[in-house]
């Protein structure tokens, strides 16, 4: 990238894009020029930065939900049916016999 | 020397996976697939997969947790398989328009959005966050939902992805981007708001 680009991308970086450099920097990481750019962006635009408060939320709470819900925790609402259960139970003595 | 903490090792108990785990197993796949038939095949391939690797097991986890790493291999591999299926691509479904969220203009339809939590405390709020997660994951094209379910859901890095769904590192991070768009937006509004007006009666 041109020095010239560089600087226009600086200076027309919009939410649409900066959305897209603030997802894909919890995925890997970001170019220098691109990291400058959103750090650029972020510091005049509030939205942008309360997306990015927002997406790492939900990263955090989806963790958070997992994590509990392997160590033991069931989720209230969602049951196997009878019918799937007795198949299952019968599947494992059938392993077992 | 004895290793000191042989008492406290896990061990399975195949009769009681049904008992035990059955609900959870499939609360989590139905997070992911929305469909019952396809998230009880998945619980089965599970118990099967476990029975054959019994021997395996250490007991170093629990046996909840060992069965979900199972149970996530069995959706990883159902995802994989669809690919193969499908007709749509990764770039198509990359592709869907995140028109609701943003201007014309590249920017942000609506600026004053609320703040939210890292955590949900309570265990009957996470179970409402996790059926509004999985309404608003519902709505996602295919490919954009499973990106999203194998990196937040599964927790998986972004090559591992890339290779399980067979996409480029670009199509990955747009299909990222968009489920994270979207989803930010619909949970927006119906949990995040719902939660404004106060607990449910």
């Amino acid at each position: 990238m041109t020095a010239k680009s560089a600087i226009i991308k600086l200076l027309t970086l919009r939410c649409r894009e900066s959305s897209e450099l603030l997802s894909a920097a919890e995925d890997g990481d970001l170019s220098r020029m691109d990291r400058w750019a959103l750090r650029a962006h972020l510091f005049i635009c509030g939205p942008c930065r309360k997306y990015r408060r927002q997406i790492r939320s939900l990263r955090r709470i989806i963790n958070d939900a997992m994590q509990r819900l392997e160590s033991g925790e069931d989720l209230h609402d969602r049951r196997l049916s009878d019918e799937a259960r007795a198949r299952l139970q019968s599947l494992i003595e059938s392993y077992q016999g | 020397m004895q290793p000191r903490k042989v008492a406290e090792r896990n061990v399975l108990d195949p009769s009681q996976w049904v008992n035990r785990h059955a609900d959870a197993l499939f609360g989590y796949a139905m997070l992911q697939l929305a469909d019952h038939e396809q998230a009880e095949e998945r619980i089965q391939e599970t118990f099967l997969a476990a029975l054959e690797a019994q021997r395996t097991y250490r007991g170093d986890s629990s046996e909840r947790t060992w069965l979900m790493g199972i149970l996530k291999h069995k959706i990883c591999d159902h995802f994989r398989r669809r690919e193969r299926e499908s007709r749509m691509t990764a770039t198509e479904a990359a592709g869907q328009p995140t028109a609701a969220v943003f201007s014309d203009r590249g920017d942000w339809k609506r600026k004053h959005v609320r703040e939210w939590p890292d955590k949900v405390e309570s265990p009957l709020a996470r179970n409402e966050f996790l059926s509004a997660l999985q309404q608003c994951l519902s709505k996602l094209p295919e490919r954009m939902a499973e990106a999203f379910c194998l990196r937040e859901l599964h927790g998986l890095e972004a090559d591992r992805i890339c290779k399980v769904l067979d996409i480029s590192a670009t199509n990955l991070w747009t299909l990222l981007h968009r489920a994270r768009a979207l989803l930010r937006d619909c949970l927006d509004r119906s949990w995040f708001n719902d939660r404004e007006r106060g607990p449910k009666q």
